[in-house]
């Protein structure tokens, strides 16, 4: 009965598919980032849930609630979804105690997702601040894909933590990093012991690493703090708002624009975002 | 019956409006204004009681608490699951949506207008809320054209009225001894099926009716500018006049769980040893954890804010998302709140910017 009923879930948007986590990474030393490796129970789930770079899911412990998380693969990874969750409040909490094996709910995949398309041919330059890189990670790996590589320019990646132990993806850095299509910056903010890379905050760097405009896009995602010096040095540098893109959150529950929480002006960043570029958001309300 | 023919106004005598009740509850729930404790509700009721207190020939009045509650309840279940981790969606999603199993009798054309606005929400293009979906589907909305417009009232000043049709099935109207009873679509329609008493209307039902409205034209007091508050406001996020257009709000969040058109709401889980509950409640954008992220971080972190955003949705953001304001201009919101914010007044102090 479960089974057939969950089948349901394509035309009430409320009840979710049930996923296993399959696999957990712990991310940080601190362990209040991990990643988790999950897989659909009922097959056929992957049909309704088809998904591009920059779009979330609502991930649910059953007895706890529903948060809404980034999907951090990237559709060309097939057989599973990944979600990167830092420790804040229940339902995370709840996600970071679940062991392998546990079933948890997904529902989405919800919002809009990054402009592939309009960046097609062009240069892209990731700039990505904590756990912010999670939803880049999305895209990244979709450009650097064997199916999509072609499509795209140069990458660059800007990646900063505030120590060594809270860069997330260590292991995919170390792959990003060591190849010739890829130019990374990996920055921490403050000098450490042992550390040979570089030392600032992001938008520092960026500065310093002065990413050409011309043929680019700019996709930066990471603290409110670290966007708003991000976006004004892009300015600086000669981006247009229309060449920058972010990704932004609000509190939500619903997912699909009825619950009323996430609306920054007339848009709901649930349905109209999360991905929003600079542009658009000069033209919104500063209320998030 | 009488002669019903195609085109010519319906009446039917004030006397016979018990045996139309209990004709409509042989086949179908009849959800009324119920008095309960002082609060009237919609709400199933049974024998007399099903035409709310008071005497059964007259029209009932707005209720106090607002009809979206029996499309969109308070608290609802949407699904529960068991600790094996199965899932089983609640009744309200899979009740059979094509057959009219309720009938929502004596709505005042504020509320049944209200419908269509909550439909652009729950009933959107690309997600439908199944369980307000299906309740709207199965249910008929009996509406009587407002005899007595309440103090607070401005419905003429949103694009509706005291005759106002919109989202109605079926109205009846004042016509002295009798009501004038029009179907306005097929749900409506069958409502009137086999019930004798409904009869074609008559040159002097017809010239009470007429006499009727013409009383209760004009007597919507408030004269509100809401088309010049609608093109104020579309400017005016950053307008100065929030910071004191705000200041008496309490923050109790009374105007919005007594809309009828505000859809605000929560998704929680209930755990028992056994599994559990996925359960939603109406919330508000009022109240400080509505926005709060779980960082701590508030994008509206005082009643200033939270006032904005709610006078704004309704008559900013929804006009764009939608092309029409969010209010029916009922004035529950002003009547109920307890420091007298009135939204007339807001839209006022806007329009005249
Ligand atoms: C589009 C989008 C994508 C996201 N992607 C990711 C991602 O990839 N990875 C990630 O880790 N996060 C992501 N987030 C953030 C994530 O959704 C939140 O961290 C998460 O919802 C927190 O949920 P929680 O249940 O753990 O916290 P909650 O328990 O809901 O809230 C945390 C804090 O809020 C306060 N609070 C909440 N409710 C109450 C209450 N009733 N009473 C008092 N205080 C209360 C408390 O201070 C509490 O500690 C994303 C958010 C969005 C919008
Ligand atoms: S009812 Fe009045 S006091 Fe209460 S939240 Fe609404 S405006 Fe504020
Ligand atoms: S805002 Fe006030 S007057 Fe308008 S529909 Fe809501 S409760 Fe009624
Ligand atoms: S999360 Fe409910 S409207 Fe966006």
């Amino acid at each position: 009965m479960g089974q057939a009923t969950v089948t349901s879930a394509s035309v009430n948007p409320y009840v979710p598919e049930l996923a296993v986590i399959t696999k957990i990474t712990r991310e940080t030393d601190a362990n209040d980032v991990k990643t988790f490796r999950v897989e659909f129970r009922d097959a056929s789930a992957w049909e309704r849930f088809r998904y591009m770079p920059g779009q979330f899911a609502e991930v649910s412990v059953f007895g706890v609630g529903e948060a809404p998380i980034s999907i951090t693969s990237s559709p060309t990874q097939r057989g599973y979804l990944e979600f990167s969750v830092k420790k804040m409040g229940r339902v995370t909490t709840a996600l970071h105690y679940s062991p392998e094996g546990t079933v948890i709910g997904v529902r989405g995949p919800y919002g809009n997702t990054f402009p592939v398309a309009d960046m097609q041919g062009k240069d892209i330059i990731f700039i990505g601040g904590g756990i912010g890189l999670a939803p880049l990670r999305s895209l990244i790996n979709y450009v650097l894909s064997d199916e999509h590589r072609g499509e795209f320019g140069r990458v660059q990646i800007i990646y900063g933590a505030r120590s060594s132990g809270d860069l997330v993806f260590k292991a995919e850095l170390e792959r990003w990093g060591a190849r010739a299509d890829i130019d990374q910056v990996v920055t921490i903010d403050r000098p450490e012991e042992g550390w040979t890379g570089r030392v600032g905050f992001v938008p520092a760097v960026l500065k310093e690493v002065a990413p050409r405009p011309d043929g680019a896009v700019a996709v930066t995602c990471g603290p409110p703090i670290m966007i708003k010096f991000v976006l004004s040095t892009l300015t600086e540098l000669g981006f247009a708002p229309e060449q920058v893109v972010t990704t932004l959150e609000m509190r939500m529950k619903c997912g699909i624009g009825k619950c009323g929480r996430c609306n920054i002006g007339s848009k709901y960043v649930c349905r109209d975002g999360p991905v929003f570029t600079y542009r658009q958001l000069l033209d919104m309300p500063q209320e998030y | 019956m009488g002669e019903r023919g195609p085109g010519k106004a319906l009446a039917m005598n004030k006397r016979d409006l018990g045996a139309f009740v209990r004709h409509l509850a042989a086949s179908y729930t009849v959800l009324a204004p119920i008095d309960e404790g002082g609060v009237t509700r919609f709400a199933v009721a049974g024998g007399d009681d099903i035409r709310g207190s008071g005497d059964p020939e007259s029209v009932p009045a707005l209720s106090k608490r607002p009809l979206k509650e029996i499309f969109f309840p308070q608290e609802e279940v949407l699904f529960a699951f068991d600790a094996g981790g199965k899932v089983e969606a609640a009744a309200g999603a899979a009740a059979p949506a094509d057959e009219v199993t309720r009938v929502a009798f004596g709505v005042r054309p504020c509320d049944a207008r209200s419908l269509t606005l909550l439909d652009l929400v729950f009933d959107a293009a690309d997600y439908k809320d199944p369980y307000y979906v299906s309740r709207r589907q199965s249910t008929a909305v009996v509406t009587f054209a407002c005899p007595e417009p309440g103090v607070a009232c401005f419905c003429t000043s949103v694009g509706g009225g005291p005759y106002d049709e919109t989202g109605s099935d079926l109205m009846f109207a004042e016509a002295g001894d009798a009501y004038l009873v029009r179907p306005l679509s097929a749900k409506g329609e069958k409502l009137l099926c086999g019930f004798d008493a409904v009869r074609e209307a008559g040159d002097a039902d017809l010239e009470a009716a007429r006499e009727a409205e013409a009383r209760v034209v004009g007597r919507v007091s408030a004269d509100v500018p809401v088309d010049a508050a609608v093109s104020k406001l579309a400017g005016a996020f950053g307008n100065a006049a929030w910071d004191d257009v705000h200041r008496k709000c309490l923050g109790c969040a009374v105007c919005t769980y007594l809309c009828p058109t505000c859809h605000c709401f929560d998704i929680g889980d209930e755990a028992t040893r056994a599994g559990g509950e996925r359960v939603r409640n109406w919330d508000s954008c009022m109240f400080p954890l509505f926005t709060l992220h779980a960082s701590g971080h508030n994008p509206r972190p005082s009643r200033k804010e939270r006032f904005r955003q709610r006078i704004m949705h309704k008559f900013n953001y929804f006009v764009e998302n939608n092309g029409r304001v969010a209010c029916v201009g009922c004035g529950r919101c002003v009547e109920n709140c307890p420091v007298n914010l009135d939204v007339r007044k807001v839209l006022e102090a806007f329009a005249a910017l």
